[in-house]
């Protein structure tokens, strides 16, 4: 390229420049018209443009369609997730209301046996070691100052004994069990002794060895009678629902509901010590006296 | 086909594309300017002069298409082919660097000129627009050209070899 081109060209460039910043000077005015030849480009371009926008609007929608479902299954996966959470939370408050209100009961009890009774609160951790025996296993043993034939009570009532203790756990041997007998009474005539044991219906307990004269109507209330010298006299045992004669027909029997459910045991007190008995020991000489 | 009716072609592709799928692929929002990558690319192989004649063309195309500011596009579309034709002469275009950087540094070139004409003509422009438009389309069409340079090169190649022939 010659120099005399060069400058030919760079002229050129200049009006072309110089026209083309007029014209554009010019068409940035507000009142801008289309011109005849940008219309026509335009109108040219303007089905193609109507096409390939439908088509990517398609696919946009496509998209969003599978970008959506993925959002929404990962919301879903979440929400399970939250409401697996949320429900054991749930479950975990109510477990603790429950627990709340077992143990205010219990303490209840406590305070309002402090003058008669050093208590231990223990925690029922298993149940029936042996098929033959109705038992408990309790968190407390030895370390804790627990020995056998301590009486288990919760606010209902007795419970049973403790048969044999290691150093952080004990064994009860429920009333409900045949070998747990406990010497007992009517509470309200005070002086019908008897002894109260399980039976083979497990929940339930009789009172046996009743002379068929004794005063015993269904809906008494039975509390230990302290003869046995293992309960403390005056704990409430349960309640008479019905009296039978036995086989030989010189004695009775009564059958008891106890006021503790066995079933749904998960704390209880152990007594410790006696400090002062509920009531006085009835004697049985006493009691036939007063009876008669 | 003829060279310049291919990049003429081409050219049309850009603009439809531009207006219709780049709509839906906008990044930080702006979309990338094809025009100026084709125009970018063609000053490789066509040097100044015809460069900046093919960036005039398809920019007044663009400005026709708009409708408005008839010219900014061509004027700083042209301008931007000349001056990188200029600087891009006997550079080594078989390294993808080479485009990349001449992307960069052109969309910026143009984006500023483009600021700077409407700065000119009294529009209310911020020069804040050179970070959130100038800057991302920058970076946007740099980021499109190794899907783009490498098809291009060998059709460009194919295109002198059958024309020497």
């Amino acid at each position: 390229m010659t120099k005399k081109q060069k400058v030919i060209i760079s002229l050129v460039l200049v009006v072309i420049f110089y026209f083309a910043f007029k014209i554009m000077v010019i068409t940035s005015r507000e009142e801008t018209t289309v011109l005849p030849l940008g219309g026509v480009v335009r109108e040219i371009i303007a089905p193609i443009q109507k096409g390939i926008t439908w088509i990517t609007a398609s696919l946009n929608d496509v998209v969003v369609y599978f970008n959506d479902n993925r959002f929404l299954r990962q919301q879903n996966k979440e929400m399970a997730e939250k409401i697996v959470r949320l429900e054991e939370e749930v479950y975990s408050l109510k477990e603790q209301e429950l627990e709340n209100q077992r143990l205010l009961l219990l303490l209840e009890y406590k305070e309002e046996k402090t003058e008669n009774y050093d208590l231990a609160m223990a925690k029922v951790i298993g149940r029936n070691h042996a098929n033959w025996y109705e038992t408990l296993l309790v968190n407390q043993g030895s370390k804790q100052g627990i020995w056998p034939g301590m009486v288990v009570v919760n606010h209902d009532g007795l419970i049973g004994r403790i048969i044999n203790v290691t150093p952080n756990t004990a064994e009860v041997l429920l009333i409900l069990d045949r070998e747990g007998a406990v010497g007992a009474r009517i509470f309200e005539n005070r002086h019908t002794p008897g002894v109260v044991v399980g039976t083979s219906k497990s929940q339930y307990l009789q009172m046996i060895h009743l002379p068929h004269d004794l005063p015993i109507e269904p809906n008494q209330t039975v509390v230990t009678s302290g003869l046995s010298g293992v309960y403390p006299p005056g704990i409430r045992i349960g309640k008479v629902i019905e009296v039978l004669p036995e086989p030989g027909g010189l004695m009775k029997r009564a059958t008891l509901k106890p006021f503790v459910d066995f079933f749904r045991l998960e704390e209880v007190l152990i007594i410790k010590k006696v400090k002062t008995p509920e009531e006085k020991i009835v004697s049985e000489e006493e009691s036939v006296v007063e009876n008669a | 086909m003829p060279y310049y009716v291919m990049m003429f072609l081409w050219g049309i592709v850009c603009l439809i594309l531009q207006s219709t799928l780049f709509s839906q692929l906008m990044i930080a929002s702006v979309k990338p300017d094809l025009l100026l990558i084709l125009i970018i690319f063609n000053c490789f192989f066509q040097g100044p002069y015809k460069g900046c004649a093919f960036g005039f063309f398809l920019g007044l195309l663009e400005d026709l298409y708009l409708g408005s500011y008839i010219g900014m596009n061509a004027l700083t579309k042209a301008l931007t082919s000349l001056v990188g034709g200029w600087l891009l002469k006997g550079a080594f275009r078989e390294k993808l660097l080479v485009p990349v950087l001449a992307l960069f540094l052109g969309s910026i070139f143009n984006g500023t000129l483009i600021i700077f004409l409407g700065h000119i003509i009294g529009l209310n422009w911020d020069w804040n627009l050179f970070y959130w438009k100038v800057l991302p389309m920058a970076i946007y069409n740099t980021c499109l050209v190794p899907f783009i340079y490498s098809s291009f090169y060998h059709w460009v190649e194919q295109d002198i070899k059958q024309q020497s022939l």
